[in-house]
Order: structure tokens, then C-alpha cells, then sequence
């Protein structure tokens, strides 16, 4: 980020490859020093040359696909960010907002939200660290959703954001730097005024819980109004997004106010005075209860409290976003229930003075400080009964004998027989694709009943038995299927590692259960080949020593190793008890034993 | 069933309780029984009065004992019409409150000062929505002075919460010139 004297704004510049830094916008060069990046070797202290610098580990060590979310997810971003028109200059909200959508990876997030959601949560929260006047509802009408989905998304990144703090850090936005969004150069009157009557607006309480935006609005027509520029009101709630009526209630609310009663001259003649005085205060009033803390509740720990707890910057700038706490019209919600409570009031007071007695409302009696609130006819039953719940939250079984209830109340509960016929013909007739749907299931179940029947009417004489034994062979199934996939849980657990490759690969499998059509014994043969040679070379060395089996074994695998004498084949023929044995014996010599050779006669 | 709050009206304010001197009114009681029989939701639709079964989707009350006399009249009707129906495990789940400490509160200093419970977001809601840790409710205070207390299993959480919060209150209440 340079200052460049052009466009005067900080940029973003463009480096090329030898060293000139110049403005991505406008091309001016902002920084001429040329930049070796070859490596410079330096002489040490005993005459050796050595490199200059050191290797530094990665300190981004993030895989391959994670980069590419964070790319991918940064375009996007930067997409929105052109089409709403945040930051022409710079990347610097991509750049921060890249860095909580890195977070929130890392935390999981973006599983199971719409990864646009997040990214737009991602850069409302840089916009709103950077005070940049951008309301959710701009990036929600982008993506054509609704703003409190966006809403809820943004609240759980905040969460999740600042999970480490502990805190919510996120600042409220003043709605004055909206005002410069919404006018543009030269119009310099209406700026001021317009951040003067949203100042007195604030003071006149009209501003806590509304939309930032839809105050400025009011603020800038009237101030527009004030030096005789007439926008149309439909301009103003395009911008805005606030509805006429609302911005009507808002200019009606502030004519109301002290302030909407002074002429133009008075307004700011007024503002300049407070302005000033606001220069020389001191202490404030702390209100009516002090807080007797010694350590600010604000994030700034270790500053001292100046007022409400605050420390001295987070006092000022409550004050500046606020309006703070001193005199000022009431907020209109709280206009509107005082209102009621005198409603009610005078009410209470005209019921009282028609009729003597107090009948009705039994123990209640109208207080002064209006604290009334509804007027029953009812008794108050349960002030007593609410001391002692008796087994309100235990888990008893009061079940037994419900005498304690009016039978007679309850029977009024249920319906007669005619209104039962009727309540059914309507509810049917309401609810009728329900119903449909619930009888083509069954219908659906009732079929697959009978093709199973059917297939057993072919043979008559053994149906019950079919039949008998398909139920119970379907039982074993089941039960044989839970008992397996018990015995496999059970197995799954207790088996150790696997002691050979085929072991291992079959746990594998079973674990997974790829497929059921693995041939296990081929699996084993996979494994066991080396081994099944082995095998025979045991066997033959067996056979020099053994009877006639074993002899016939031995010469039958010396046929399959095809190293048999074609001479002698009459004689291998012959499986006998024969001296001729020896003379076999020898003929097997493409295996040195050492054992064959040493027979002289037997 | 329609009894709205004659509490306060009936006797004078326990200020050893309610050292505020405002009482919260109950508004809303949400609880939970265990019949412990089988039911047939759709005869107990037609048959019943006041009865709705929206086969496509026990409250209202505005005291706990209202709550659970309720909770056993449905009991007891749906044993006339034929279910096998026990009264197992009553329990309390949420209890809602309300009151009005009749001045406005500057909702954005307590946004700052306890910005850790705090949940203050103009464009989504106008009130601030603050989550105590002890007991654990959740308020939501509007400018005009109006508080509703919910997420309580019991009446004294409510109570205790409110109790908690007033002095938070005045401390950003607005100073009357």
C-alpha cells in the first residue's frame, strides 16, 4: 500500500521485475530501486565465502487444495466487492476478509453453509472493521437472499471468530458515515448539515435499534430540503432500502423532536454551541447508580474507567455513535408505551368512576405509577400455589387416579357423536393427499404381500409349510444379520493388528465392506504363493525317507517338474517295494538333497 | 386459561425478593409430559374438541401449575377417549417473562460496556439481545424500556435474571432534562 499522488489515495502498486513500483491505476512510478534476486555471497570473518541470509522454513505451510479454496473463495470475493463498489482502490477488505474465511475453514464453518454466505459474512465484517458504510442488506440483496439468512450466517462467524477472545469485538456502525456514500462531491452544504441532523437526531434518542441507513436517508432529504434541492422520495429508498412509509414515520418522528421545530439558522447556530461546550466538559454524569469498578468492562483491560465503565476512548466514541444519555426527546417506541399506559389508565379511571363497586377485577386496584396491567375478570388463583410446586419438575408417575380433574369439564372437551361425523368428513377432506398417499402405501405393501403369496401357490400341498418356513428363515436372517453385525462390532474392537498382508487386507475389506463378492481364497492365494513352494520343497524332502506313498507323491510332483528320465519311466512306473528304489531316488537330480547320493544298496 | 398477569395488582411489591421493585410477568410456559401409551393421533383429532392434527406439523399457559392442570385435563381426555394414557415425567422446559422498566435505555452503552454478553445489530434486530452466564437466560431490552426474559426452567431464574440486569439498566437509562 503507497500513496500515490495522482489518484491521491493509497494503492495497491505493481511491482515489475526489476524494481519499478508504479500505481495499478494510473501508471505513475512511485519508487525506482532496482532489486537483485540472485543470491549475494559475503566474505566472514576467517576469509570464507558464505551466502547472505538464511533459509526460512515455510512459514505457510497450507496444502494444495486449501490454497485453492482460499483463491478460489478470494475471486469471489473480489467479485462482490466490484459489484457493490466497496473499495475501487484497494484489496485490502479481500485481503481481510481472505483471512476470517481462512479461520473459518479451519473451524469448519464453511461445512454445511453455502460457501457464497460465508464469504459475504467474511467481507461484511471487514467492511465493518474498516468503517466502510455497507449494511448487510447490500450483500444480501446481491445474492437474492434474505437478510436475516445472511444475518444469522454473520452472527455465527462472529461466533466462531472470536472464539479465542471470548469477546464480541465487532464495533456499531454511526450511521454518519453513511452520508458521504450516498451524496457525491460538491454538495458540501448538505454534507454538513445533514451529519448536523443526524447528530441531533441521535441526541433525541431516534436512533437506537433502527437501521443505520434509513436515519441517514431522513437526514440527507431534510438537509437536502433545507437548501432547497427536492429529491423524490423514491430516490432516496432506492439507496436506502428502507420503504416510504418508513422514511415518512421518520420525518414525522424528527419534526416532533425540539429540534425539527427551529428554523434552519437556529438548527446550526445550535450545533455549533454544543459542538463547543462539548470541547470544555469534563466528568460526565455517570447516572443515577454509580459503578464502583476499579477495572473497565470495555476490551481495553488495562485503562483506567473515565464513565459507565468505559475506558476514555471507548466513553468518546460511545458518545460520538450514541448521542449519549442527557435530555433529548424520548425514543418513540418508548413515546408509544407511555402513551398506552395513559390509554389504560384513563381507561381504569372512567371504568372506576361509572360503577361503585369493584366487582370485577376482585383484588386489583388501579396504581398511580401505572403499573396495571391487564384488567380480568378472573380471580388471581395462583399466587399462593406458586410458592411450592410440588413435583413440578421431578420425574414422578402421578399417573394413578386423575380425580383431581373435573370430569364434567373434561367431557364438555369431547365431541358428540354429530359433531364427530362432521369434524371427520371436514378434516378428510383437508387433508386429503396425506391420505392418499398413506393408502398408496399400503396398497403398495398389501402387493408385495401377494406376490410373495402367489409364488407359493404354485405348489398347494407345501404353502403353510413354505410359508412357515420363509417367515422363519426370514427371522434367522435378521437375526442372524444383527447377530452379525454385533459379532463384527465386537470383532472390529477386539482384533489387534493385523499379523500378515492377506489379514490385514481382509480387515480392510470387512471394514469397509467394499463388495461382497470378493473371493476370499483367491485373496489367500494372492498372499501365499511363496509359501505353497515352500510347501513342496518340504514334501519332496520328505519323500526320500518315506513308504510308498509318500514315494509315489514324490514321484508323481517329479513328473509335474517334468525332470523325470524318459528312460527310466518304465521303472518310475512301477510303484512296488523294489531294491530299484535307490536307482529312482538318483534320478531326481535336479534337487541336490545330498541325502540320494549317499544310498549304496538298499 | 386467559389469566393475564393480576399478580403485581394484588399485593405490594416483596422488595427483599424484588429489589427493584418490578416484577417480570410470566408470559409463556412450555412443558413437557410422558403419556407412555401409544396414540392415535387421528381419533383423537375427530373426536376431541379444540383439537387440530396437521399430520404434515401443550402450551400457552401462564403459570406453572396452570401448565401442568392443562397438561393432566389432556391426560385425563385422552384416557375418555380410550388410550391407556399415564402422567410420567412433567417437566418445566421454558419459562417466558416480561416487564417494563418504564424508561428508555441506551442500548448501544451497553452494547459497549458488557460487550461480551451482548448482541446489539440494529439492521437485524432493533433490540439488544443479552446472554447471561449466571443464571443462564437470555434477555432481549429494547430502547423503550420493555424487557423479555425467556430460557428459564424455573420461576426464580427469571427472577434472578432481571434482577441482574436493572441495575445495568439504570446505569444507561436516559437522564430526563
Amino acid at each position: 500500500m503507497v500513496y500515490c499522488n495522482n489518484c491521491s489515495r493509497n494503492v495497491s502498486g505493481e511491482r515489475l521485475d526489476e524494481g519499478l513500483l508504479s500505481c495499478s491505476f494510473c501508471g505513475k512510478v512511485l519508487e525506482e530501486y532496482n532489486f537483485a534476486t540472485e543470491p549475494q555471497f559475503v566474505k566472514d570473518s576467517a576469509g570464507q565465502s558464505k551466502l547472505s541470509g538464511n533459509f526460512v522454513r515455510s512459514v505457510q505451510a497450507i496444502s494444495d487444495s486449501r490454497r485453492r479454496t482460499l483463491d478460489y473463495a478470494s475471486e469471489q470475493m473480489s467479485g462482490m466487492k466490484n459489484a457493490l463498489q466497496i473499495d475501487d482502490y484497494s484489496d485490502d477488505v479481500v485481503h481481510t476478509a481472505r483471512r476470517f474465511y481462512e479461520i473459518g475453514l479451519e473451524r469448519n464453518f464453511t461445512r454445511g453453509r453455502r460457501s457464497e454466505l460465508v464469504q459475504a459474512a467474511c467481507l461484511y465484517l471487514a467492511c465493518r472493521q474498516k468503517r466502510k458504510p455497507f449494511l448487510l442488506i447490500d450483500f444480501a440483496h446481491y445474492l437474492k437472499i434474505n437478510v436475516y439468512e445472511l444475518g444469522s450466517v454473520y452472527l455465527q462467524l462472529c461466533y466462531v471468530l472470536y472464539l479465542a477472545d471470548g469477546k464480541d469485538l465487532q464495533k456499531l456502525i454511526d450511521p454518519s458515515i453513511f452520508i458521504h456514500k450516498f451524496t457525491n462531491e460538491g454538495n458540501d452544504e448538505v454534507v454538513k448539515t445533514a451529519r448536523n441532523i443526524l447528530a441531533s437526531m441521535k441526541r433525541d434518542w431516534m436512533q437506537t435499534g433502527r437501521k443505520p441507513s434509513g436515519l441517514c436517508g431522513a437526514a440527507l432529504y431534510i438537509s437536502a430540503l433545507s437548501h432547497g434541492l427536492k429529491f423524490p422520495k423514491s430516490e432516496i429508498i432506492k439507496h436506502v432500502y428502507i420503504c416510504e412509509a418508513t422514511l415518512s414515520k421518520r420525518l414525522i418522528e424528527f419534526e416532533n423532536t425540539n429540534a425539527g421545530a427551529l428554523t434552519m439558522e437556529e438548527f446550526t447556530e445550535k450545533e455549533r454551541e454544543l459542538r463547543t461546550s462539548s470541547l470544555t466538559r469534563k466528568q460526565p454524569n455517570t447516572g443515577s447508580k454509580e459503578t464502583s469498578l476499579d477495572e473497565v468492562l470495555c476490551r481495553h483491560k488495562e485503562r483506567k474507567p473515565f464513565a459507565y465503565g468505559l475506558c476514555n476512548e471507548c466513553y468518546e466514541e460511545f458518545m460520538k455513535v450514541s448521542g449519549g444519555l442527557d435530555g433529548g426527546s424520548d425514543p418513540p417506541a418508548f413515546q408509544r408505551a407511555e402513551k398506552e399506559r395513559l390509554a389504560k389508565l384513563s381507561i381504569e379511571e372512567n371504568a372506576k368512576s361509572k360503577s361503585s363497586c369493584t366487582s370485577a377485577s376482585g383484588s386489583e386496584k388501579p396504581e398511580n405509577c401505572g403499573a396495571l396491567e391487564d384488567a380480568t375478570n378472573k380471580e388471581a388463583i395462583d399466587e399462593g400455589d406458586n410458592d411450592k410446586l410440588p413435583g413440578v419438575d421431578g420425574s414422578d408417575d402421578e399417573s394413578d387416579n386423575f380425580s383431581d380433574i373435573d370430569d364434567f369439564e373434561v367431557d364438555g372437551y369431547l365431541h358428540n357423536e354429530e359433531e364427530k361425523r362432521f369434524k371427520k368428513i371436514i378434516w378428510e377432506e383437508i387433508n386429503r393427499e396425506y391420505l392418499e398417499e398413506q393408502a398408496a402405501k399400503e396398497a403398495a405393501l398389501a402387493a408385495a404381500k401377494e406376490a410373495c403369496m402367489a409364488n407359493y401357490d404354485k405348489c398347494p400341498e407345501d404353502l403353510q409349510a413354505a410359508q412357515e418356513l420363509a417367515a422363519a428363515a426370514a427371522e434367522v436372517v435378521v437375526k442372524s444379520k444383527k447377530e452379525r453385525l454385533q459379532k463384527r462390532a465386537a470383532e472390529a474392537k477386539n482384533a489387534g493388528p493385523a499379523k500378515t498382508a492377506a489379514e490385514a487386507t481382509r480387515q480392510m475389506l470387512v471394514k469397509k465392506r467394499l463388495s461382497s463378492k470378493i473371493n476370499y481364497d483367491a485373496l489367500e492365494k494372492l498372499f501365499d504363493e511363496p509359501v505353497a513352494t515352500e510347501k513342496c520343497k518340504k514334501q519332496r524332502i520328505e519323500s526320500n525317507f518315506d513308504s510308498d506313498e509318500k514315494e509315489e507323491r514324490a514321484s508323481k510332483i517329479g513328473k509335474d517338474e517334468g525332470d523325470y528320465d524318459e528312460g527310466d519311466e518304465e521303472d518310475g512306473g512301477i510303484y512296488d517295494d523294489n531294491p530299484e528304489f535307490d536307482k529312482q531316488v538318483y534320478d531326481y537330480d535336479d534337487n541336490d538333497y545330498g541325502y540320494g547320493y549317499d544310498y549304496d544298496g538298499y | 386459561m386467559a389469566e393475564q398477569g393480576g399478580l403485581e395488582g394484588s399485593q405490594p411489591v416483596d422488595l427483599s425478593k424484588h429489589p427493584s421493585g418490578i416484577v417480570p410477568t410470566l408470559q409463556n410456559i412450555v412443558s413437557t409430559v410422558n403419556l407412555d401409551c401409544k396414540l392415535d393421533l387421528k381419533q383423537i383429532a375427530l373426536q376431541a374438541r379444540n383439537a387440530e392434527y396437521n399430520p404434515k406439523v401443550c402450551t400457552g399457559a401462564k403459570s406453572e401449575q396452570q401448565s401442568k392442570l392443562a397438561a393432566r385435563k389432556y391426560a385425563r381426555i385422552i384416557q375418555k377417549l380410550g388410550f391407556p394414557a399415564k402422567f410420567k415425567d412433567f417437566k418445566i422446559q421454558n419459562i417466558v417473562g416480561s416487564c417494563d422498566v418504564k424508561f428508555p435505555i441506551r442500548l448501544e452503552g451497553l452494547a459497549y460496556s458488557h460487550g461480551a454478553f451482548s448482541s446489539y445489530e440494529p439492521e437485524l434486530f432493533p433490540g439488544l439481545i443479552y446472554r447471561m452466564k449466571q443464571p443462564k437466560i437470555v434477555l432481549l431490552i429494547f430502547v423503550s424500556g420493555k424487557i423479555v426474559i425467556t430460557g428459564a426452567k424455573v420461576r426464580d431464574e427469571t427472577y434472578t435474571a432481571f434482577e441482574n440486569i436493572y441495575p445495568v439498566l439504570t446505569e444507561f437509562r436516559k437522564n430526563q432534562q
